[in-house]
């Protein structure tokens, strides 16, 4: 019952979120008009900046917010981790060593669509080749999967610092990425995301069931019909998909995926149908909100997203921690 | 009817031998208890017939069909598990638990239906954890915890129950309150296969007992048989004396004093 309550009022946020994001900026526009020019786009002011301008940057953040927050729950649950992030699988340094490999070799010169397919790639193939690793070091077994995904960002971003060291005078341009910014949203990125992640969210979410005797342990799971190395090895494919196309598109934006699947079991409990049904909204509203935050806080630069998340997200989390201090033993 | 069928299995930890051919049966109504010392291969054994560890040589047949045939799923239907502890880390309720007994029943499109609620709620009934329900799992007692996954283990509906030492760190009326409702479970005509600590409360309600010692029976068969002062010695180490009944059943095993 708590459960979908939570999942009414957070799809109504995350309307309302979209509504105040698409009126607030530089030029704020009143709300009956935002509404008016959703619904008869015309060809005046508003409704390019609605439309051209903000929409889809607004649905990008709005993507990999609910992408990071699904893949963190998975990543907890799989784990059994409270600690465990989109990222344990690599992906943050893979990625991060394809973005800085595509500006060390110019190709980002060429077109700006080189950083995110170079990112993409690099996060994709960590991912593989961290379960890989953890496959033959010991059947897949989560720690070993924990492990090799540490010992492998260790190992990559080992490298990325010696692409920056050499790359010199662009470092600043790899540094902001890192950060996570949505300020290269497009259209492009908006229909990638929307053919790749929503299906993969959504079969996430079918086969959520499954992960709850997963938070049991290993014996609980087999015990319950679990067929625990495949399920392990789909979710952390799937989950790593999403993840890499976040990171590949908006940089590194910490926060979100480790904190709001915390904040929800916290609302709700941990049955994951439930968790990664509200995470997909509160997870997208936040990041939309915290961008919202990130591009209207100066006009001449832009705060990068990642410093609004945690400094806004994290004191309500540690509140919410304080209140219910027995919430992870 | 034989429900396991177990034949000369082995199974190692790398170069460690923990079952080194063991063979034995398992039918409906009897609670088939092993003992045996740490280390001997209990765990191991209880986890290769519930699938979890698959054995190296040897067979293991669940209703005549081979182990390896099954989909976990399938399994899940035929076969329970009630491992010796559960850390759960997050904070599921007690109901939130024992419900998770159906899900090797519902698909990912399905929710549960009626009938599932009613069996969960008798499951919970059954054991005596109804009015924890909403307690959260991190919050019951040890003896509260092993009825709970015994609740589990009714609401999964199997014909088989494997239990791995649900009585240890059990107080002494918990162990007894624990295996009277295994006992209970045992009259509606399943089969129990259980480990234990304990020697004397599992002469008192197995139907059965096999001692092993390392990864292997040493002997089989109802408990007044099984138990004597030689296969005490053989496989725990200890001497022990055993006090029978006028009847000459086994009352009650006490380890001597050695200093």
């Amino acid at each position: 019952m708590k459960s979908r309550i939570l999942l009414v009022i957070s799809i109504i946020i995350f309307f309302l979120s979209i509504i105040f994001s698409l009126g607030t900026g530089a030029v704020s526009i009143p709300f009956t008009t935002v509404l008016n020019r959703l619904i008869n786009p015309g060809n005046d002011v508003n409704s390019l900046i609605i439309w051209q301008l903000r929409m889809p940057r607004i649905l990008l953040a709005a993507l990999v917010g609910a992408s990071l927050t699904v893949s963190g729950a998975v990543m907890q649950g799989l784990f059994r981790n409270p600690l465990a992030d989109p990222y344990v699988t690599g992906t943050a340094s893979g990625a991060a060593l394809g973005a800085t490999l595509s500006m060390f070799l110019g190709l980002f010169y060429l077109s700006i669509f080189f950083l995110p397919l170079f990112a993409f790639i690099g996060a994709f193939a960590t991912t593989l080749v961290v379960l890989f690793i953890s496959g033959i070091s010991g059947s897949a077994k989560s720690e070993n999967m924990l492990l090799a995904g540490i010992g492998v960002s260790i190992f990559l971003s080992a490298f990325v610092s010696l692409l920056l060291y050499l790359l010199g005078k662009d470092l600043l341009t790899v540094f902001y990425w890192l950060m996570g910014s949505f300020s290269g949203a497009s259209w492009v990125y908006v229909y990638i995301m929307l053919i790749v992640s929503v299906p993969t969210i959504a079969i996430i979410g079918v086969m959520a069931m499954d992960l709850d005797p997963m938070m049991l342990g290993e014996d609980h799971a087999y015990s319950l019909g679990i067929d625990v190395k495949k399920i392990r090895i789909i979710f952390f494919v799937l989950s790593s998909l999403i993840t890499g196309l976040s990171v590949a598109f908006s940089g590194i934006i910490g926060f979100v995926g480790l904190v709001i699947p915390h904040i929800v079991r916290i609302l709700i409990g941990p049955k994951n149908r439930h968790l990664i049904a509200s995470s997909i909204f509160i997870g997208a509203s936040y990041m939309v909100i915290a961008d919202t935050i990130s591009r209207s806080f100066s006009i001449i630069m832009e705060l990068p997203v990642g410093i609004v998340t945690s400094m806004i997200g994290v004191p309500v989390f540690l509140f919410l921690l304080v209140k219910q201090r027995n919430y992870w033993r | 009817m034989i429900l396991i069928s177990v034949r000369d299995i082995e199974f190692s930890y790398g170069s460690k031998k923990i079952i080194d051919g063991i063979s034995f049966d398992l039918m409906p109504g009897e609670i088939l208890g092993f003992l045996g010392p740490n280390g001997s291969g209990k765990t191991t054994l209880i986890k290769l017939v519930g699938g979890i560890l698959k054995k190296e040589r040897g067979t293991i047949r669940i209703k005549g069909r081979d182990i390896e045939k099954y989909s976990r799923r399938e399994l899940a239907r035929i076969v329970s598990i009630v491992p010796s502890d559960l850390e759960p880390g997050f904070d599921f309720t007690v109901q939130d638990l024992v419900a998770m007994g159906r899900y090797p029943y519902i698909g990912f499109f399905d929710s549960f239906t009626q009938r599932d609620y009613e069996i969960i709620r008798r499951s919970m009934e059954a054991t005596g954890v109804s009015h924890l329900s909403m307690n959260s799992v991190r919050e019951i007692s040890g003896g509260e915890k092993q009825r709970m996954l015994i609740a589990r283990a009714l609401a999964q509906d199997t014909e088989i129950l494997l239990m791995d030492e649900p009585t240890s760190n059990l107080d002494i009326k918990y162990q007894v309150e624990i295996l009277e409702l295994i006992e209970g479970i045992r009259r509606t005509g399943r089969a129990i296969m259980i480990t234990m600590h304990d020697v004397n409360m599992a002469i008192r309600y197995c139907t059965r007992l096999a001692l092993i010692s390392k990864g292997k029976i040493y002997s089989i068969g109802p408990p007044d048989n099984v138990i004597n002062e030689n296969s005490i010695n053989m496989v725990y180490g200890i001497n022990g004396k055993i006090i029978r009944n006028g009847d000459g059943k086994i009352v009650y095993i006490i380890p001597e004093k050695i200093q």
